[in-house]
């Protein structure tokens, strides 16, 4: 309670509370030392005090006029009441017996099986070694087949299911590559360009073989 | 110097010997006895509350049975343990829900107030009271109709429910200064409207 003037944001919201009774000694101190010495304050504390005051008087003016059927409305209500509580214990339980030794119906059971079983194979699949995979190291193009074999470096391995994903789309590159040179290579030793080309090639080992024998 | 304030005792405090709380346990055990003394106990003031609210006699007592009737609907929820006053707090919050909960289904709330000061302009006072004491009540019905709902709530509920401030917000649902400006705001009010 010590900080209660510190929480109240205004005078006016100060002095009700003063007016209430509400505040705690050392506040009320303090708050009577500021009415002292500021003439405004107290004026505006005499006039809600004024208000409320009329406020009372008028309300308490209206009850006297104004009977209220106390005696009716108590027998009411605790009749009310009274037929709640019948009814309460009347009423059935809402939750219904469960069989003992089964607490949940039957087809939780399969149900939680199998989505065990998928569980372990998630965790399977999640933990499997990528080296087992032939195109485990997504780096390995076709021109450094020995690299297929090596494993990757432990810290850097993706995901097993990453990987395969990435060695997949690699394998495809190269076999894209691979197919392209196949086509490539065919074209060029189709045409005839390329077979005079290779006539005069082999006329040429030929010719440096003689030589060479004859030296 | 200044004259200490007002009394902080209203006319309708019952006067207690067994706390709300302990008579709430007492319930929740299935005491149903002391659900009858706390009806009884507080009765004349909520009644009291609920009419200045509603400005209806029938329809104050129709929700005083609505909020006990709450109260024993959600008595599990009610924490005894929050200190002596929460269960007046929580019961007057019970209660004003009711009441915005009647302005609701009867529309707007502007609807409400409307209708409140064509029932205020319909009540007629009591024969054995003077022409002037008529006029006072007549006045005072209209200047609370004149207050906001919050205003008007908060005022009444001090008056007849004599709760501290704090309470009064715990039960209005509201920070204390809300609560405390509202007061501020409907007493400047309603003596202007008065003093017309």
């Amino acid at each position: 309670m010590k900080n209660t003037l510190a929480k109240l944001e205004s005078n006016e919201v100060i002095l009700m509370m003063y007016l209430a009774n509400e505040l705690p000694a050392h506040d009320r101190d303090q708050i009577e030392h500021l009415l002292k010495n500021d003439p405004g304050m107290r004026a505006t504390l005499e006039s809600l005090q004024l208000a409320w005051s009329r406020v009372d008087q008028a309300f308490a003016q209206a009850d006297r006029q104004e009977p209220v059927h106390v005696a009716s409305t108590v027998a009411n209500t605790i009749a009310a009441m009274r037929q709640w509580h019948a009814d309460a214990a009347s009423r059935p339980l809402t939750r219904s017996p469960v069989a003992p030794g089964l607490p949940l119906p039957w087809w939780c059971y399969p149900l939680a099986s199998a989505a065990a079983i998928i569980l372990a194979f998630a965790v399977w699949i999640a933990n499997r070694e990528p080296d087992r995979l032939p195109y485990g190291n997504p780096a390995v193009t076709m021109t450094e087949p020995a690299g297929w074999a090596d494993p990757a470096p432990p810290d850097s391995t993706p995901p097993a299911i990453i990987a395969g994903v990435a060695d997949a789309s690699v394998v495809a590159d190269v076999l894209t590559a691979t197919l392209d040179d196949s086509d490539q290579i065919i074209a060029e030793s189709l045409s005839p360009n390329s077979l005079a080309q290779a006539g005069r090639e082999l006329a040429t080992i030929e010719q440096l073989s003689q030589d060479m024998v004859n030296q | 110097m200044i004259e200490l304030p007002r009394t902080t005792t209203s006319p309708l405090d019952p006067e207690v010997t067994v706390s709300d709380e302990t008579l709430v346990g007492r319930l929740r055990s299935g005491e149903t006895a002391a659900g009858d003394e706390l009806v009884r106990r507080h009765c004349p003031a909520m009644l009291r509350y609920l009419q200045r609210l509603t400005g209806n006699a029938g329809l104050a007592e129709e929700l005083h049975q609505q909020t006990w009737l709450s109260v024993l609907d959600h008595l599990d929820r009610f924490d005894d343990a929050s200190g002596p006053g929460s269960f007046k707090a929580w019961m007057y919050r019970i209660a004003t829900n009711k009441v915005n909960d009647l302005w609701r289904s009867r529309g707007r709330q502007k609807k409400a107030t409307d209708g409140l000061r064509l029932v205020t302009d319909q009540t007629f006072p009591d024969a054995s009271t003077g022409p002037q004491a008529a006029e006072a009540q007549k006045n005072l019905h209209r200047a609370i109709a004149e207050l906001p709902e919050s205003q008007r709530q908060v005022v009444c509920m001090r008056y007849y429910s004599n709760m501290k401030f704090v309470e009064i917000a715990a039960a209005m649902g509201c920070p204390l200064n809300t609560a405390l400006g509202r007061m501020h705001k409907a007493l400047l009010k309603l003596r202007k409207l008065l003093d017309e």
